[in-house]
C-alpha cells in the first residue's frame, strides 16, 4: 500500500515539438481510485507509462510512498498493470498467465497454486485455468488480466483503458466488478479511460487532461458541479453542458443577455456566484441540459428565468425528451469533445442549439415554439478569453 | 449460368483431354524425380555385378551387406554421429542466438539497430570461398582445428544472417504490451526474452531451423576444406572422399548416400508442411 | 533524493542481446573477409612464408585471365537455362497443382523432395543414371532405337555442361514450384472472377490477371536462381571433378576458385595461388552483389507498375 506522487512529470517524444505530458503534478493517496480521463492524445496513457516505468520521463519525478522511483525499472516499482489489449501471454495457460508474476518472483509452487486458485475463484475463472487465453471470451480475458495484476498484491494498480475492448453490456458489469475488487483490496489505483461515464462512476477522484495538461482534479460530484473551465464543463456530462456567449450587466441584480433573450439572476441566488458579482460584459454561459425544463410544466416561473425558442429537433429517450432549442446566440464549441457525445444536427447558422432534458410529459414537438424555464441558481460562468470558471 | 459453366458444358470432351494431358505432365515430372531415387535405393541393395546385369530390377535378395560395409569402410559409423552432432548443435545455437539478436534489434528506434541489421543480413552474400582460409587459420590458432567445433562455430555464425533476417521483423511485430506486461510482472530483460519473446517466435524459429538445418546437414565445401580427418568429417565429404578409393563399388556408394539422406527425408515426410512453408518463407525473405 | 537507483535500463541494454551473435558473426564472417581482402593484395601461394604486397595486381590480372571469363560464362549459361526452366516448367507445374488435382499433396511432396537432398547425393544419383553402360538413360534410349543419342554424357565436352544444367534443374525445380504455388495462392480470386465476367478466356485471365500478380514470386525466384547458380560448386565437383572436366567444359567460378586457392590432385602445388583465388572470390562477390541489386531494381520496378 502506498501513495503515488507525481512532480512536474513531463514527456516530450523524439521528433515532436509539443510535450505529450506537460509538468503533471498529482498526488494520489493510499488506497485511492484515481481516474485519468481525457480525449485521445491528451497524455493520460503517457502518464501511466511513466508511472509504470515503461518509458523514461523527459523531466519530473515519480514517488511511490516516500520512495523516489523515477530511475527504477518497472519490475522494481511494485506495480501491476492491466493493459487495454490485456497483454495475456498467448503461449501460456490461464493458470500460468495468472501465476507468471509469482513464478518470476520464485514463490513456492504450492503457494502459487493456492493463490492462483483463490484469485480464480474470486474472478470466476476456476473452470478455465487450463485453457489458453486465445479461447476465452473478451470478458474472461479481461478477468485473467485482472487476476495477473491482483495476485502479486502490489502497492499500486495501473489500468490502461481495461474495458474499452468489451461490448457495452459487459463494460457496465466489469465496471462495477473492478470497482468492487479495488475497494476490497484497498490498493491505490490509477485508471486511464476516455469514457467519462467510467470516470464518473468508478473514481474516488477524477483527473481531466487535455493536450498534456492537467485541467482539473476533483471528486466526480465537484467536477460536475464546479467545472474549472469550459473544457471540463463540456467533457463531463452527457449530453454536455450548453455553452453560449452572453453578456452580464447590472450590479445588484444580474442580467444575462443571451442573444435576443434576457435572464435575470434572482437576488437570493446571487451569492451562489461570488466570481461574477463585480463582473460585467462578455462571459460564456453554461447551462446543464437538466437545468432547463418545459415552462408549461413548472408551476412557478418568473419572467427572468424563461426563454422562448423553437424546437429544432427532439429525441425521445423514454425517460427523457432531449429537446434541441434553436437559440439566436453564439454557441461555444470546445475542441476534443468526448466521442460518445450526442450528435447535434446542424442548427441555424446564425445561432446555436441548446440541448434541454425535458420531462416526457412535455407536449413540445419539433417545430413548436416553447417556453423553457432555466434554473438560474445553477448556472456556470466562464471567462471568454481563458475559458476558466468565474464562479469560484 | 456463368460464362465458365457454359465453357465447361460445351467442351466436356476436350476438357477430359486437357485433364488427362495435365495429369500426364504431373506424372512425368513426378517420375523424373522419383525414378533416380528409386534406382539409387535399389542399387544400394545390389552387388556390383547385379547392378550391371539388371540395373532396374529388384535386388535378388534384400541384403544389407552394402550398408554394413558402408558403416565401417565408408566411415559412416563416424560421420553419421558427427553430422548429427554438428547440425543439431549449430542449428540450436544459431537459432537461439538469432532470436536474441532479433529481439535486441527489434526496437528499431534504438541507435545502431538498422545498421547492425544490415550488417548481419549482408552476411548472406559473403562467399565461403573467400573466407574459408582465413577461417582455417583462425580455427587453427585458437586450437579448435581437428575438433567438431571447427565446423560448429562457422555454421553457427553462417546461420545468423538468415535467422536475423527472418526473426527480426517477427520480433518487431510482437505486441509491445506483452513485453511491457512481463516487465511489470517483475521479469528481468533476460526473463522477458526467455519466457515471453522466445516462445512467441516459435514459428519463425522453426523456419530458420529447417532452412539452416538442411544446408548444414548437406554442406560440402566447408568440411571439404576444414575437416579432412574422418574423425571430424560430416557425411557428404566422407562419402566423396570414400568414393575416390572405391569408385566402382556403386552399391556401397549408394548405401552411404541413402544413409546420408534418409534422416532429412524422413523428417521431411513427417513435417512436409513445415518444411515447405519454412523453406519458402526463408527463401522469399532472402 | 538520489537514494540507490537500481541499475536503470539504459538505451544500450538491447546490445547485450546482440553481442553474443555479433561476436560469432565478427569472428567467422567479418574478420575473415577483411583478412581475405588483405591477402588478395599479396602474392601468397597459401603455403610457406613467402608473402609480398602487390597491391591490386591480382585484380588487374583477373581482368585478362581467360579461365575466369570461361568459368563465368559457364555460370551464366547455367543461370539462363535454369531461369528459363523454372519460369516455364516450374510455373506450369505450379499452375497445374494450384488447380488442386487429385493426389495434389503427393505431387507437391515428391516434386519438392530434391530440394532437401544434398547436391552430393544428387550428383551421385545422376552419375549413375548417366553412366555409359548401366544407368537409366542410355539403355532407355537404346530400347527405343535412339542408339545414336546414347552418349558418354559426362565425358563429352558438348553434353557435359548440359548434364550439369539438367542435374541442377532436377535439384531446384521444387523451389520454383513451391514459390510460384505460394504466389498463386495469394492471387485474388475476385480479380479472376471479375475478368471472367468481363469476358476474358482462361488464357487471357492467366496472362493479364494472374501472371502480373505473380511478379513478387518471379522476382524472388530469379534472384534466388542467380545467387544459386553463380555459387555452383558441389554438382560440378561430384559430376566432373574439380577440373571441370572434360577439358574445362564444365569449369565454373566455384571450381576455378577452389582449384586456384587450394589446388586439386592434378595440379602440382606450385600452381596453387591462394591470394589470386581469394581475389577472384572477392571480385565475384562484388560483381554478384551489384548484379543482384540491379536485378532487384529492375524487377521490383516492374512489380510496382502492375
Amino acid at each position: 500500500m502506498a501513495s503515488v506522487t507525481l512532480q512536474g512529470l513531463s514527456k516530450v517524444y523524439d521528433g515532436s515539438a509539443k510535450p505529450s505530458l506537460d509538468h503533471l503534478d498529482l498526488e494520489i493517496s493510499d488506497g485511492e481510485f484515481l481516474v485519468l480521463v481525457g480525449p485521445s492524445g491528451c497524455g493520460k496513457s503517457t502518464a501511466l507509462k511513466l508511472i509504470g516505468g515503461l518509458e523514461d520521463p523527459s523531466g519530473g519525478d515519480v514517488y511511490i510512498g516516500e520512495q523516489r522511483v523515477t530511475d527504477f525499472e518497472s519490475r522494481d516499482r511494485d506495480i501491476a498493470m492491466v493493459f487495454q489489449s490485456y497483454a495475456l501471454y498467448p503461449h501460456m495457460s490461464v493458470f500460468d498467465n495468472i501465476a507468471f508474476p509469482l513464478q518470476i518472483a520464485k514463490v513456492d509452487k504450492a503457494e502459487i497454486s493456492k493463490r492462483v486458485q483463490a484469485v480464480a475463484e474470486t474472478l470466476h475463472l476456476s473452470a478455465f485455468l487450463n485453457q489458453r487465453p486465445g479461447r476465452l471470451s473478451g470478458g474472461q480475458r479481461q478477468r485473467v488480466a485482472m487476476g495477473r495484476a491482483i495476485i502479486r498484491q502490489p502497492s499500486v494498480f495501473l489500468m490502461d483503458e481495461p474495458l474499452s475492448n468489451l461490448d457495452a453490456k459487459l463494460r457496465v458489469k466489469m465496471r462495477s466488478e473492478i470497482a468492487q475488487i479495488q475497494r476490497r483490496l484497498d490498493v491505490t489505483t490509477i485508471y486511464v479511460t476516455h469514457d467519462q461515464v467510467e470516470a464518473m462512476t468508478m473514481g474516488d477522484r477524477v483527473a481531466i487532461m487535455r493536450e498534456g495538461v492537467l485541467q482539473q482534479v476533483a471528486t466526480p460530484d465537484d467536477l460536475y458541479r464546479k467545472p474549472a473551465n469550459t473544457f471540463v464543463a463540456s467533457f463531463i456530462g452527457s449530453p454536455p453542458m450548453n455553452l453560449f456567449r452572453a453578456s452580464l450587466s447590472g450590479t445588484g441584480d444580474k442580467q444575462i443577455t443571451l442573444g435576443d433573450q434576457t435572464l435575470t439572476i434572482a437576488p437570493e441566488s446571487i451569492e451562489a456566484y461570488p466570481g461574477i458579482s463585480a463582473h460585467t460584459g462578455d462571459v460564456i454561459l453554461g447551462i446543464r441540459p437538466e437545468d432547463i425544463e418545459d415552462a408549461d410544466l413548472s408551476p412557478d416561473t418568473r419572467a427572468g428565468d424563461t426563454i422562448t425558442a423553437e424546437v429544432a429537433h427532439l429525441e425521445s429517450l423514454g425517460a427523457d425528451h432531449m429537446v434541441h432549442l434553436a437559440l439566436e446566440a453564439e454557441q461555444v464549441h470546445v475542441g476534443d469533445q468526448p466521442q460518445d457525445q450526442v450528435e447535434t444536427p446542424l442548427g441555424p447558422t446564425s445561432g446555436g442549439l441548446c440541448i434541454c432534458r425535458f420531462s416526457p410529459r412535455s407536449k413540445a414537438r419539433s417545430g413548436d415554439r416553447v417556453r423553457a424555464r432555466i434554473a438560474t441558481d445553477n448556472l456556470h460562468f466562464f471567462d471568454p478569453a481563458t475559458g476558466g470558471a468565474l464562479n469560484q | 449460368m456463368s460464362s465458365t459453366e457454359l465453357v465447361q458444358r460445351t467442351s466436356a470432351k476436350s476438357r477430359f483431354l486437357i485433364t488427362s494431358a495435365r495429369t500426364a505432365v504431373l506424372i512425368v515430372a513426378a517420375a523424373w524425380v522419383i525414378l533416380p531415387l528409386l534406382f539409387m535405393v535399389l542399387a544400394s541393395f545390389k552387388s556390383v555385378s547385379e547392378i550391371f546385369m539388371d540395373p532396374f530390377g529388384l535386388p535378388s535378395s534384400w541384403s544389407f551387406s552394402n550398408y554394413k560395409r558402408a558403416w565401417d569402410e565408408a566411415n559412416l559409423s563416424l560421420t553419421l554421429p558427427n553430422t548429427i552432432i554438428v547440425t543439431g548443435t549449430a542449428v540450436a545455437a544459431s537459432s537461439f542466438l538469432s532470436a536474441m539478436v532479433a529481439y535486441g534489434l527489434s526496437r528499431k528506434e534504438r541507435k545502431f539497430s538498422t545498421g547492425l541489421y544490415t550488417l548481419f543480413v549482408a552476411g548472406l552474400l559473403v562467399p565461403v570461398h573467400a573466407i574459408i582460409l582465413p577461417l582455417f587459420i583462425l580455427l587453427k590458432t585458437v586450437g579448435l582445428f581437428g575438433t567438431l567445433f571447427a565446423l560448429i562455430i562457422p555454421y553457427i555464425a553462417m546461420g545468423l544472417p538468415l535467422g536475423v533476417l527472418v526473426l527480426t521483423p517477427l520480433a518487431a511485430s510482437l505486441p509491445r504490451d506483452l513485453i511491457h506486461a512481463a516487465r511489470m510482472d517483475g521479469a528481468s530483460e533476460w526473463q522477458v526474452f526467455r519466457r515471453v519473446v522466445l516462445p512467441l517466435l516459435k514459428p519463425g524459429l522453426l523456419s530458420v531451423s529447417i532452412l539452416n538445418g538442411v544446408w548444414m546437414w548437406n554442406e560440402f565445401f566447408i568440411p571439404l576444406i576444414i575437416a579432412f580427418d574422418p574423425e571430424v568429417q560430416t557425411m557428404p565429404v566422407g562419402i566423396v572422399s570414400f568414393v575416390g578409393s572405391y569408385s566402382t563399388e556403386w552399391g556401397l556408394v549408394f548405401a552411404s548416400v541413402v544413409v546420408s539422406t534418409l534422416p532429412v527425408v524422413v523428417t521431411y515426410f513427417l513435417m512436409t508442411r513445415q518444411f515447405q512453408s519454412g523453406l519458402t518463407a526463408g527463401a522469399l525473405k532472402g | 533524493m538520489q537514494s540507490n537507483p537500481k541499475n536503470r535500463r539504459s538505451s544500450y541494454s538491447h546490445l547485450w542481446f546482440v553481442l553474443p551473435g555479433l561476436a560469432f558473426f565478427l569472428a567467422v564472417m567479418i574478420f575473415p573477409i577483411l583478412f581475405a581482402f588483405g591477402l588478395s593484395m599479396t602474392d601468397w601461394s597459401g603455403l610457406g612464408n613467402d608473402v609480398s604486397f602487390i597491391g591490386l595486381a591480382n585484380y588487374t590480372e583477373i581482368l585478362g585471365y581467360w579461365p575466369y571469363y570461361r568459368a563465368a560464362l559457364h555460370n551464366a549459361a547455367i543461370f539462363v537455362a535454369i531461369l528459363v526452366f523454372q519460369h516455364t516448367v516450374g510455373l506450369y507445374i505450379a499452375v497445374l497443382l494450384n488447380e488442386k488435382p487429385r493426389f495434389m499433396e503427393f505431387y507437391r511432396t515428391v516434386l519438392f523432395l530434391p530440394v532437401i537432398l544434398s547436391l552430393v547425393a544428387t550428383g551421385f544419383v545422376w552419375t549413375l543414371m548417366l553412366s555409359p553402360n548401366i544407368g537409366l538413360i542410355n539403355p532407355a534410349l537404346r530400347s527405343v532405337g535412339l542408339d545414336f543419342l546414347a552418349l558418354q554424357w559426362l565425358s563429352n565436352p558438348t553434353s557435359a555442361l548440359g548434364v550439369v544444367i539438367a542435374v541442377t534443374a532436377w535439384n531446384s525445380l521444387g523451389w520454383a514450384i513451391i514459390i510460384y504455388l505460394a504466389g498463386l495462392q495469394n492471387v485474388s480470386e475476385e480479380l479472376r472472377q471479375a475478368a471472367a465476367m468481363d469476358g476474358a478466356n482462361t488464357r487471357q485471365i492467366f496472362w493479364r490477371v494472374t501472371f502480373p500478380q505473380l511478379s513478387p514470386a518471379f522476382t524472388a525466384l530469379s534472384v534466388l536462381t542467380f545467387i544459386g547458380t553463380f555459387r555452383t560448386f558441389d554438382v560440378v565437383y561430384v559430376l566432373t571433378g574439380p577440373l571441370g572436366a572434360p577439358n574445362f567444359s564444365t569449369d565454373v567460378l566455384g571450381t576455378l576458385i577452389y582449384r586456384t586457392a587450394f589446388g586439386s590432385s592434378s595440379f602440382s602445388s606450385a600452381e596453387i595461388r591462394f591470394a589470386f583465388g581469394v581475389a577472384m572470390a572477392l571480385l565475384t562477390m562484388l560483381v554478384m552483389a551489384v548484379i543482384c541489386r540491379l536485378i532487384l531494381k529492375v524487377l521490383r520496378a516492374r512489380e510496382i507498375e502492375t
